[in-house]
């Protein structure tokens, strides 16, 4: 059923949790040696960042485009929820229903926005499974700007029609690594099928190298949270229409985006003495869903690291693998990343929200029935979501508890039918990075800053 | 912290210098007082900043000034030196506080 959202809007402010974190975020570092360059991001995008209001105005511009979209349904999983014989209600905020086929496109319309306002002529940037590429080359369309795309080079052999949608939408698609870039020809020998930080690599190094140019990411930096933030606004809102509240709240975890665009306004109320005083408690567990194949938070470490596999961009505090790290070529390319975006992990950190993580092939067949049951196919990324939704609900149910559970369907599966065919033929690999393999990649982290680690605050 | 600068208008072209440098320095964690060449360039060993603290440094500087230059100065400049920040800065200040021509 659609849940009844007739009194509610798309909202005209963004939840900027910074402001309402009671600790510090630590400092981003240079990049190493070859960082050189003009930065690549606006100054409008990093104002958002850095202000100290919790609620930043939506430019009417991009508000405008939002209305095309949004707000976008809130479904209640109610035939899943029989198949499932669970006492627990299971709902699903689906950000499938746009030309990107997924919540990107929240942030790419912002950040165009953003970007020809500081008079960039075109924009390049790095897209793993492919829905970020896809929701920038509709952002640069709808604002006037060229966009380039380097797509990882497993997930555009997997996923074809991806590329052509983004051209059909005017960008253009180099896959990752390509011999176009220094970047590219250093790892094709020994990473062929790419990984989501190469692909960056040579995304910075294509925008360094080109007038008007410049490099914009998808998912890690704190305002691509903050505009993703409108999913859990809308989620927030429609669920108060309903009279419920959410116990539990899920979402899958590449970067960072979409767990913290949903999560975030449900933190707000652990977070802040305001929300403390509200009397809702310490608001609902917020649970990220990372893949097996690739997973910073659950055996990842707490440490300063690069965002891109070149070392050339900046240095974060983040839970990584290590930028060197290439996760085996899961379908869910969307969550190919080494790191995690700083707000998260300082969240993860300090223990405000969960971690957890699955093999592919047990997503996938969640993923499948979420499908036979819904009636909506998710993306393989999604699909980490939903299993994890159906776990929580056989957990609450073997309590004794009646749980309201709420996930984002961040994107469809319609252009990811491979991976259901690998899945469904029994054919599909379950990798898992070994600790060996692990305690290699970590070993190329930069030099530490000699700072004092952000102390815990027992959340 | 951000470094403690005068507000407002730089009463002249080295005051505008020393603004500016201050605020490159003390984002970069050093002495905002200590002596800084005008070939420095930003993200060097002498201006160890990262692009997010560039920016960040830059967003201080226009505030200061009440001009707005950065982002122009990024898309032209791929590497910028002291110099070349006071020169947009100017630029700016010159043109009323816009984004000035150069």
């Amino acid at each position: 059923m659609i849940a009844e959202i007739g009194g509610t809007a798309v909202p005209e402010a963004w939840y900027h949790i910074i402001p309402d974190l009671p600790w510090p975020l630590p400092p981003d570092l240079p990049g190493g040696p070859g960082a050189g360059g003009a930065p690549q991001i606006p100054t409008g995008l990093v104002r958002q960042e850095l202000s100290s209001a919790n609620r930043i105005p939506i430019p009417e511009p991009v508000l405008q485009r939002y209305r095309a979209f949004r707000p976008t349904p809130l479904r209640r999983a109610e035939a899943l929820e029989r198949y499932l014989g669970t006492g627990c209600r299971i709902y699903y905020k689906d950000e499938s229903r746009n030309v990107s086929g997924s919540h990107k496109l929240n942030s790419a319309l912002a950040q165009a926005h953003a970007y020809r306002q500081a008079g960039a002529t075109t924009l390049v940037t790095a897209t793993g499974a492919g829905q970020w590429g896809t929701a920038l080359a509709a952002a640069c369309r709808a604002f006037g700007l060229e966009c380039r795309v380097h797509m990882v080079a497993g997930s555009l052999a997997a996923k074809p029609y991806r590329r052509v949608l983004m051209e059909m939408l005017g960008a253009r698609v180099t896959a990752s690594p390509s011999p176009d870039t220094a970047a590219g020809r250093a790892a094709a020998g020994r990473t062929p099928d790419g990984s989501l930080a190469i692909a960056m690599a040579e995304a910075l190094e294509t925008a360094r190298g080109e007038p008007g140019a410049r490099f914009a990411t998808g998912s890690g930096e704190s305002y691509a949270l903050l505009h993703q933030t409108v999913i859990g606004l809308e989620a927030a809102e429609q669920l108060a229409v309903l009279g419920e509240r959410p116990d539990a709240v899920i979402a899958s975890l590449g970067a960072g985006s979409n767990f913290g665009g949903l999560a975030g306004p449900f933190l707000r109320e652990r977070l802040t003495d305001a929300g403390r005083r509200s009397g809702v408690g310490a608001g609902p567990r917020c649970i990220a869903v990372e893949p097996a194949a690739c997973p910073k938070l659950t055996r990842g470490v707490y440490r300063y690291d690069h965002t891109d596999a070149s070392g050339t961009g900046p240095t974060q505090k983040m839970y990584t693998l290590g930028h060197t790290f290439a996760p085996p070529p899961i379908h869910a390319g969307g969550l190919r990343y080494h790191g995690t975006a700083k707000i998260v992990s300082s969240l993860y950190h300090q223990g405000v929200i969960e971690a957890v993580a699955y093999g592919q092939n047990e997503v996938l067949a969640s993923g499948a029935l979420f499908a036979r049951q819904e009636g909506v196919v998710p993306a393989p990324e999604s699909a980490h979501a939903v299993h994890a939704a159906i776990q929580e609900a056989r957990a609450a149910d073997a309590r004794g508890e009646r749980a309201v559970i709420l996930f984002c369907l961040s994107g469809h599966g319609m252009l990811d039918l491979a991976a259901y065919a690998e899945h469904l033929s029994g054919s599909l690999p379950d990798g898992e990075p070994s600790a060996e393999q692990l305690a290699a990649a970590l070993e190329h982290l930069p030099p530490q800053p000699g700072r004092e680690a952000e102390p815990a605050h027992g959340y | 912290m951000p470094p403690k600068t005068s507000p407002g208008r730089p009463d002249s072209p080295e005051h505008l210098t020393r603004l500016i440098a201050a605020v490159l320095l003390g984002e970069a964690g050093l002495d905002p007082a200590a002596p800084i060449a005008a070939d420095a360039e930003v993200g060097s060993a002498a201006l160890p900043l990262g692009s997010m603290a560039y920016v960040q440094a830059l967003i201080r500087v226009e505030d200061e000034l009440g001009a707005v230059f950065a982002d122009r100065l990024f898309t032209e400049v791929p590497a910028a030196t002291l110099a070349d920040v006071v020169r947009y800065a100017r630029a700016a200040l010159d043109a009323g506080n816009g984004d000035g021509a150069l």
